[in-house]
């Protein structure tokens, strides 16, 4: 039970108001409620219930996407992606890139450039990335655009990849994993 | 370059990771502390990052608690320190690269990095919500109190909660 305290003034005010209210709030109130004037039924004490903690932003799991079409669509992406790097890299022969794909984790290493680690995260459906320029990313499956997106800026894996690579080999790169279709 | 391989984590983050610094809790009703909880169970890794802010907006005081790897732990221990002091609009400007690059993160483990700094952000986010719910003296739970100055009569009015 709330104790109520009596301020200098003779208002009564229970003691989480009395603290989270400077004098000048107080002051305010005493204004606002000029307008509407009604006893203050004694004892009657309320205390704001709210919301502890924004909701966790990384969980965006969908339950019409089921587990195993994840895997069908992410296994299909990943390897589609290990095949254009693989052929990326043998064209341009550069002895210091090279790339590694075991157990839904694709390493792509460019000297350096840096290193990319491109993985599957089954728990949340997605396909987490980390660019040596760009930073970390978490790629969600969107139907409507049949694409691994970004919820955060809405792009897309094969775009990002696509760019980061064209600008570090000089060439027009394309890993053909825009659409999942295409890569199925 | 052969001790960082032997042991996996990057010094710095085995500092962190042995001696965590701010590790705890903050009372999360008080309306002066904002709590930030992000990450999935599911995926490994929890961090709960909480900031008490005095009244000119500066971070007074910063607690956390993380389940999750090495590197995570780390990345949580080490805002702490970084946004102790800070304004609101400071600490929301920390990028993860700030963060990866001071632990020396490997690529893979930059999403911890990334975790971090959600982490803040939802705490001050939830803090703003908390003072923006605060300042209006009409929702519920809150009561009103007035004095005549000319008669000296005092009225109040209560705005009951819902719930």
């Amino acid at each position: 039970m709330l104790q109520t305290i009596r301020s200098a003034s003779g208002l009564r005010l229970a003691r989480p108001f009395a603290r989270v209210l400077p004098r000048a709030a107080i002051h305010a109130l005493a204004r606002v409620a000029q307008d509407a004037p009604h006893a203050l039924p004694s004892g009657l004490v309320a205390v704001p219930r709210r919301s502890y903690a924004t909701p966790p932003p990384q969980i965006d799991v969908r339950d019409d996407f089921p587990i195993e079409k994840y895997h069908d669509y992410s296994d299909a992406t990943m390897e589609t992606m290990l095949e254009s790097l693989e052929n990326l890299l043998d064209g341009a022969g550069d002895s210091e890139c090279e790339v590694d794909y075991s157990s839904g984790v694709l390493t792509l290493k460019l000297g350096e450039h840096g290193t990319y680690v491109i993985n599957k995260q089954p728990p949340n459906k997605q396909i987490w990335l980390s660019s040596p320029t760009s930073g970390p990313k978490r790629y969600g499956y969107v139907p409507e655009a049949d694409q691994w997106r970004y919820s955060r800026d809405n792009s897309s894996l094969g775009e990002l990849l696509n760019t980061e690579l064209s600008q570090i080999f000089g060439q027009d790169v394309d890993l053909k994993i825009n659409k999942v279709a295409d890569c199925l | 370059m052969r001790p960082v391989l032997a042991r996996g984590y990057h010094e710095k983050v085995i500092s962190h990771y042995e001696k965590p610094r701010n590790v705890g809790s903050l009372p999360k009703n008080a309306p002066d502390v904002g709590t930030g909880l992000v990450g999935a169970p599911a995926c490994g890794d929890v961090m709960k990052l909480q900031i008490r802010v005095d009244e000119n907006g500066i971070i007074s005081d910063v607690k956390f608690k993380t389940f999750g790897c090495g590197s995570a732990i780390a990345s949580s221990s080490y805002m702490t320190e970084r946004v102790m002091g800070l304004s609101l609009e400071d600490a929301e400007k920390i990028k993860n690269t700030e963060i990866a690059k001071e632990l020396c993160l490997p690529p893979v483990k930059l999403h911890c990095s990334m975790l971090a700094e959600d982490a803040i952000r939802s705490a001050i986010r939830d803090y703003r919500s908390k003072r923006s719910l605060l300042s209006n003296p009409k929702q519920a739970g809150f009561i009103d109190v007035s004095q005549s100055a000319a008669t000296g009569e005092t009225v109040a009015t209560a705005h009951a909660p819902s719930a």
